[in-house]
């Protein structure tokens, strides 16, 4: 049922996931908490985006160590559909803050497009790889 | 198959170590290249947006004012201000000798968006009079504007997402535009025209969010853009507006950017050192490199020599070679540093301290190919050092050797 050995090309995708997931969290983290205590629109598209990476790792992953061609297909599938969901929730699916100077706008949405992007070709790579191996 | 064609990539991919470190090498001095030119540009172009709309060659502003108005910063880090003076300053400013036209500006800063913590400048002008925002609403949109009441235009950086509806004190002001980004605080702003900003500053007041006193909105400006008759000095000019009107502060375009003027200056120069270091230690390391990967193959070019190569395919091979592992490194290294500095952009420009605007997709290009024109300079000089010892002669010495 699993795969013997799992090659590093294999757990790309997963990876850039995880550093999106880290990096949305910590570093490239969007704008801060308002004076008033509540927090800005950024802040739910950060939540939908780690998620999202959550959901997409896991899955991923699985595709990777899992032998089956079909749940390999699907998890690679769903990645590359995924990534292209999440390039565009900051600011164009999820409002996000008013002015294009804030942190969410000029950290985290363009760390959350190129990280989505190598995870796309990466997932897209990999699906086409599995398409062609019957 | 073997064949001439695929030799070089095989070789190169026999040989990974040191192929990884050449394609390393050109992709960092690629990414210097075209990352740092892309920045310098970046910058004058920045500088010569700020100049072209700053479009006034003095700006007149209340003396007391100076905590919510730096000439020097105003245009690269302003924080939404207002300030007001009397309306008839304007009068005495036409008076002045050497005016040749003067528009009045009336500001206001907008309060917290619900949506964040922004807040927006918003900043009137005077139709029949001005000349600095109209010819760039003309510039943006091929023609005149009319702004209606509650119309504004918005800067580069302000986002609209309700329905083209910019709530502003309780008022919904309709967006019908947005002018395309200059790399200044004039992106942060929106544009409209005295009557809707009187509007906006009468609901300050009766939501109790303008620091002021209340006042007549017909009564004040916030500050009078002046342009010169040909021949007059700003300085002198502005000195006799200084010395003749009471209670206003000058500033010419010249000194409202010098500031930029000297970062640009300091950082483009050290950018620029950058650029040529990495360069030279670049081509320098590539050479060196693929030279050294050559020499450890004499045996080979020899056996090749031996069933038939002419020194002309063994040129060719080391040429191609030289070229495949140069190209795809600097195509790295351009695609790294733009997807960088194209994504990361805003953040630049906030760090620089500067205003910075992106040049064209045309100019980009040319930097990109520039920088590979380089990149395979630097495979031409490795693969002319690496003949040479291709073509050492003695096939026989070389292939006995270890024997």
């Amino acid at each position: 049922m699993f795969q013997k050995k799992i090659s590093l090309k294999a757990v790309m995708p997963a990876f850039f996931l995880l550093l999106l997931l880290l990096g949305t969290a910590t570093v490239f983290h969007p704008c801060d908490m308002k004076e008033d205590g509540t927090w800005m629109h950024c802040h739910d598209v950060q939540t939908a985006v780690i998620t999202g990476s959550i959901i997409l790792t896991v899955l991923l992953a699985a595709a990777a160590v899992i032998k089956n061609r079909w749940v390999k297909l699907i998890g690679y599938g769903v990645a590359v559909i995924g990534a292209a969901v999440m390039f565009f929730l900051p600011g164009d699916i999820m409002q996000m803050c008013m002015m294009h100077t804030m942190r969410c706008y000029a950290v985290m949405r363009p760390f959350v497009r190129i990280m989505c992007v190598l995870t796309a070709i990466s997932a897209a790579f990999l699906l086409i790889r599995t398409c062609k191996n019957k | 198959m073997v064949s001439l064609r695929n030799i070089p990539i095989k070789n190169l991919k026999s040989n990974p170590g040191k192929t990884t470190a050449i394609l390393i090498f050109t992709a960092l001095m690629a990414a210097a290249v075209f990352g740092g030119t892309l920045i310098v540009r970046g910058m004058q172009q920045g500088l010569a947006n700020v100049r072209t709309r700053l479009g006034a060659d003095i700006l007149v502003t209340p003396a007391d004012a100076k905590n919510e108005f730096d000439a020097q910063t105003f245009l690269i880090q302003a924080e939404p201000g207002y300030f007001y003076m009397d309306a008839s300053v304007l009068d005495e400013v036409r008076a002045v000798e050497g005016v040749d036209k003067a528009s009045p500006q009336l500001f206001l800063a907008s309060a917290t968006a619900s949506c964040c913590s922004a807040k927006l400048q918003i900043i009137a002008f005077d139709p029949e009079t001005d000349f600095t925002i109209q010819p760039w609403i003309r510039e943006t949109f091929g023609g005149a504007q009319k702004l209606g009441l509650l119309d504004v235009i918005v800067g580069a950086n302000v986002t609209v997402y309700d329905d083209y509806i910019l709530r502003l004190y309780n008022n919904d002001c309709r967006v019908i535009g947005q002018f395309a980004p200059t790399g200044s605080t004039l992106d942060n702003a929106v544009y409209t025209n005295f009557e809707t900003i009187k509007v906006l500053i009468d609901s300050s007041f009766d939501t109790k969010l303008n620091k002021c006193q209340s006042f007549d909105t017909n009564d004040v400006i916030s500050s009078v853009m002046i342009s010169l008759k040909d021949g007059y000095d700003a300085e002198n000019v502005a000195e006799t507006i200084e010395s003749t009107i009471s209670g206003v502060s000058t500033a010419t375009s010249k000194k409202m950017v010098s500031g930029i003027v000297e970062s640009l200056n300091s950082i483009s120069g050290t950018v620029r050192a950058f650029i040529v270091i990495f360069c030279l230690l670049g081509t320098l390391m590539t050479v060196l490199l693929f030279a050294l990967m050559i020499s450890e193959r004499k045996k080979e070019f020899a056996s090749l020599s031996i069933i038939g190569a002419s020194k002309r395919i063994l040129y060719r091979m080391v040429a191609e070679e030289s070229a495949y592992v140069n190209l795809t490194g600097g195509l790295l290294g351009i695609i790294l540093s733009a997807v960088l500095i194209l994504g990361f952009s805003n953040l630049i420009g906030q760090k620089l301290e500067i205003g910075f605007a992106l040049p064209d997709a045309g100019q980009i290009t040319i930097f990109a190919l520039f920088t590979l024109g380089l990149v395979m300079l630097a495979a031409i000089l490795s693969a002319l050092i690496a003949a040479k010892q291709v073509s050492s002669p003695d096939t026989g010495l070389i292939l006995k050797e270890g024997e």
